[in-house]
């Protein structure tokens, strides 16, 4: 019995209530969610404090001369209109695509619905870079894959079809966030109460008239919160972009921002650009958190209704497979048609010559080239590491939400879900203004604190998902057995919380072993990651690009393969 | 540690004040149980017992007060003490039962010697054993706790609460997920299994068949105070205030004294639409008073015509009368909105009829308003 140390106590000032100072229970989750709100507060301070900094003969002066040469720069907003336009088609695309998907796995009787639910997820573990990649290899003027087999069979020119466009930036920014509108819809969708369309079919509406007058409305929390999250997501993502309309002249503001490090280097009105990001993407957080505090769930009423199924007419059943061989021949099929061909061809020329087939590229990036080795195995440190220090961060952040007895839980967690908006490139760019002239700069270890930093809060939510659907008196009963707090995490909540646990790990590994956005900035000579190394090939090998690509793929599957074993769930 | 508690109370409880986000739910609360004994807390929801029950088990920290087990302090804030709740040494049946779900039955009863780390694992699985044995688990041991019926995890609840031999056991609304046989079965075990092991039980329920059928001492709570105490028989004899008669389900209506009989020490009150004579030897007339009787102490008549409503009956419409059984349940209309209930056996009165219902003198309690406000 340890009465000293309980003895010393003091009155929490949030709650009143006498708590013990020394018990690991109180500062343990504290701590992790201190370091949460460091890795936020440190970068984001460190970028406004450097976009209002100017440096003349005497030194530096504070001064609002960033923001002014920014706003008043045309360039600027030409980045902004490409990059909501952009962001805006996204969403709607994907959003049609997502609530098409979700609704013929959810709510109908289509037949093999088992594998086509598999497949659907498959984008969600690809790398976005990859993809951009692939379709360049698919559709690019005079060489393009499937240009030149129209033109080979169908003696058909297509070659005004050009991927290095906008359009082409929407399409397969599309293609990876459809499966973000699926995964957040078909839940609801799942749970709707089948009676609510019932009743409406037995008043007289038709099919169509149910779905658009019932269905839609009643889904629209969950949609419009998709589409929020898929429009800060990919307005902000750096991959596509880069691969498809940074070097054609047309302005994204990811790309913009990384220009302006590399040539010439000005981080001043970088920073000023990153410091304007960052208050719009957090100002559309804090909406999206409001829209959906004023507006719950209300269809998913808990009595054990089944939503019904939909039998599908002869027709229904072909447009639904249409639907679902359309999405997954685009996002999956295709793409690692093209990698294939390009990393077994010895010169890629825009067709593939089966009898000139070869593993060379890929002898060459796993054994030879000490770039594409080293990036493989930096990746795979990073993410490793990453995701094992994210899980954990993330699990004391999570029992301090759920359980933890602070005042300050609302603002903790609005602080702690800021970073889900935050381009990666924007946060990479503080850390590197933090770490420039420090031993820290060019090291695994700062894109690490990056990383980590950029994508906890989704294993966060992840997890802290599960432990809300924990009873408490499973833990206070561990309690009340004798079992201290650390006890009662090690035999009791760990245990129940394992498929959180691992679904969490398996995202982070997948998200840090492709992750460019936040390498890029960041990464030296011998630092390179899987992704960086395929950016700093891509101009010269396109065979060791796809090899490469294949290898990081294979990576991704896997951990996707061990998820779906593990039958832990995605929040 | 010295205390002035005497050793042969198990739990005492002084002073005990919690608020939460300044709403007081528990507002100086004091009582004591003897060793072996048995006390159930009683109250309506958000009464505050739940909380005095977490704080005995350290799950909540009081604002003000003392709670000492065994003589032990283990909750002091004038001292500063606070133990944790695995200091405790208590037994907690909580009521969604608790039980973990990745664990088999013996291991979640062995879990309690588990983590104290005192026993060989042959000695605490002969302990375990010899509680599973108790409670009529033996046969499940290696069964995954999942498996089992709603009875059967109470059964692990329980047999993991006592399995360290604690000399208090709390059960926070430990029945009330129960259907009724199985309460019932369930409350003639608890009483033996408590006879037998010799440990205080302190129950926190709602529900007042529960508490009268397994309490010796009764504390009635009402919004955080403590509104009566006594033994079962007692307080469940004499309501001594409307809010515990009313808890009961005792018929309780508000009237106003209309006439003072001094010589008889009675008093006539109108209800609603009638009026009926109570015993009272201070009333004033004019005075608001709840007026309150059984259910079971309403004598039902059909009116005589020639006699009308005279002498002590009351003249009320039968709303509805449903079978309880050996009796009915009417529900009267005494007019004004205001109802009784009364248990009679089947007078064959038709619904809209006029009754007359009498309640004896002696049957009849008076509040005076205010007195339990």
């Amino acid at each position: 019995m340890n009465l000293r140390a309980s003895r010393l106590i003091r009155r929490d000032r949030a709650t009143g209530a006498l708590e013990g100072t020394f018990q690991l229970q109180s500062w343990l989750p504290m701590l992790g969610v201190v370091i949460g709100i460091a890795l936020i507060a440190g970068p984001i301070l460190c970028g406004l404090i450097r976009s209002i900094l100017v440096w003349q003969d005497d030194g530096a002066h504070l001064s609002v001369v960033n923001f002014s040469n920014l706003l008043g720069d045309s360039r600027f907003y030409m980045a902004v209109g490409n990059t909501l336009l952009c962001g805006v088609a996204t969403t709607l695309l994907s959003a049609v695509l997502g609530i098409s998907l979700a609704w013929i796995i959810a709510r109908t009787d289509l037949p093999g619905k088992a594998w086509f639910e598999t497949l659907n997820l498959v984008p969600f573990f690809m790398s976005p870079y990859v993809g951009a990649i692939a379709w360049t290899f698919l559709i690019a003027p005079y060489s393009g894959l499937l240009q030149n087999a129209l033109k080979d069979t169908l003696h058909l020119s297509a070659d005004w079809l050009n991927i290095y466009s906008r359009g082409g930036v929407i399409w397969v920014l599309s293609l990876f966030y459809t499966p973000y509108v699926y995964l957040l819809v078909i839940s609801p969708l799942r749970q709707m109460d089948g009676a609510l369309e019932d009743a409406a079919r037995v008043h007289g509406a038709s099919f169509w008239l149910t779905l658009r007058a019932i269905t839609l409305p009643l889904m629209e929390p969950a949609i419009l919160s998709a589409a929020l999250i898929v429009f800060i997501t990919s307005a902000g993502l750096f991959d596509v972009p880069l691969a498809l309309t940074a070097t054609k002249g047309i302005r994204m503001l990811p790309t913009e921002i990384f220009t302006l490090v590399n040539y010439p280097s000005d981080l001043g009105r970088a920073s000023a650009y990153g410091i304007v990001i960052v208050f719009v993407t957090i100002g559309m957080t804090l909406l999206q958190r409001r829209h959906l505090g004023r507006r719950r769930y209300t269809i998913v009423t808990g009595k054990g209704y089944r939503a019904r199924r939909v039998q599908l007419s002869r027709g229904g059943t072909a447009a639904a497979i249409a639907v679902e061989m359309l999405y997954i021949g685009t996002s999956v099929i295709l793409p690692v048609c093209a990698l294939t061909a390009v990393a077994i061809s010895p010169l890629w020329t825009g067709r593939l010559h089966l009898a000139a087939a070869t593993l060379a590229n890929f002898h060459y990036v796993l054994f030879e080239y000490s770039l594409t080795q080293n990036a493989l195995l930096n990746s795979l440190i990073l993410a490793i590491a990453g995701a094992t220090i994210g899980v954990t961060l993330s699990f004391l952040q999570a029992h301090f939400l759920e359980r933890g007895r602070s005042g300050y839980r609302p603002v903790v967690d609005i602080l702690l879900s800021l970073p889900l908006g935050i381009p990666g490139i924007v946060l990479s760019l503080f850390f590197l203004i933090l770490a420039i002239r420090t031993p820290l700069y060019g090291t695994l270890a700062i894109m690490l604190v990056a990383y980590v930093a950029r994508f906890f809060p989704f294993s966060t939510r992840t997890i802290g998902a599960m432990i809300a659907a924990l009873h408490p008196e499973l833990e206070e009963s561990a309690r009340t057995s004798g079992a201290s707090w650390a006890q009662t995490i090690r035999y009791i909540v760990l245990p129940l919380a394992r498929p959180a646990l691992i679904a969490a790990w398996i995202m982070l590994f997948v998200i840090f072993i492709r992750e460019l956005g936040a390498s890029i900035l960041l990464y030296s000579s011998g630092t390179e990651t899987l992704s960086v190394a395929m950016v700093l090939l891509s101009e010269n090998s396109a065979g060791y690009v796809a090899a490469l690509a294949l290898v990081q793929l294979t990576l991704l599957l896997a951990a996707f393969a061990a998820l779906r074993l593990s039958k832990a769930e995605i929040v | 540690m010295k205390t002035s508690d005497q050793p042969s109370f198990a739990l005492a409880v002084s002073g005990l004040t919690k608020r939460f986000a300044g709403h007081t739910v528990v507002d100086d609360v004091s009582f004591s149980v003897k060793k072996g004994s048995t006390l159930a807390l009683l109250g309506p929801s958000g009464c505050g017992k739940t909380t005095i029950l977490r704080c005995l088990a350290g799950l909540e920290a009081p604002e003000r007060g003392s709670i000492s087990i065994a003589g032990r302090a283990v909750f002091d804030a004038a001292k500063g003490i606070n133990l944790l709740p695995e200091q405790r040494g208590l037994g907690v049946v909580f009521q969604s039962y608790a039980v973990w779900p990745h664990m088999t039955v013996a291991q979640n009863v062995g879990f309690p010697l588990r983590v104290r780390g005192k026993m060989d694992a042959d000695s605490r699985r002969e302990s375990v054993q010899r509680i599973l044995q108790a409670v009529g688990l033996a046969r499940f041991a290696d069964r995954p706790a999942t498996q089992l019926s709603g009875g059967q995890q109470q059964r692990v609840a329980l047999a993991r609460a006592l399995v360290h031999e604690p000399d208090i056991v709390l059960f926070d609304e430990a029945l009330s997920n129960l259907d009724k046989l199985l309460r019932e079965q369930m409350r003639l075990e608890l009483k033996a299994l408590q006879d037998r092991l010799g440990f205080t039980a302190i129950y926190v329920t709602h529900d007042q068949d529960e508490a009268l059928g397994l309490a010796d001492t009764l504390v009635l709570l009402n919004a955080g105070k403590i509104n009566s105490r006594g033994t079962a028989k007692d307080v469940f004899r004499c309501a001594d205030s409307a809010f515990s008669a009313r808890f009961f389900g005792w018929n309780v209506v508000p009237g106003i004294v209309s006439r003072v009989h001094s010589d008889s020490g009675t008093a006539t009150v109108r209800i609603a639409d009638t009026e009926l004579r109570v015993p009272a030897s201070t009333a004033s007339a004019g005075e608001h008073v709840e007026v309150g009787f059984r259910r079971e102490h309403a004598a039902l008549q059909p009116v005589a015509a020639e006699r009308g409503a005279t002498n002590d009956a009351v003249i009320a419409k039968v709303v509805t009368g449903s079978f309880q059984g050996l009796q009915n349940e009417y529900l009267l209309d005494l007019g004004q909105g205001v109802f009784v209930r009364a248990l009679h056996p089947d007078i064959a009165v038709q619904r809209g009829a006029d009754v007359e219902m009498v309640v004896a003198l002696d049957r009849i309690v008076v509040w005076r308003n205010g007195e339990d406000k």
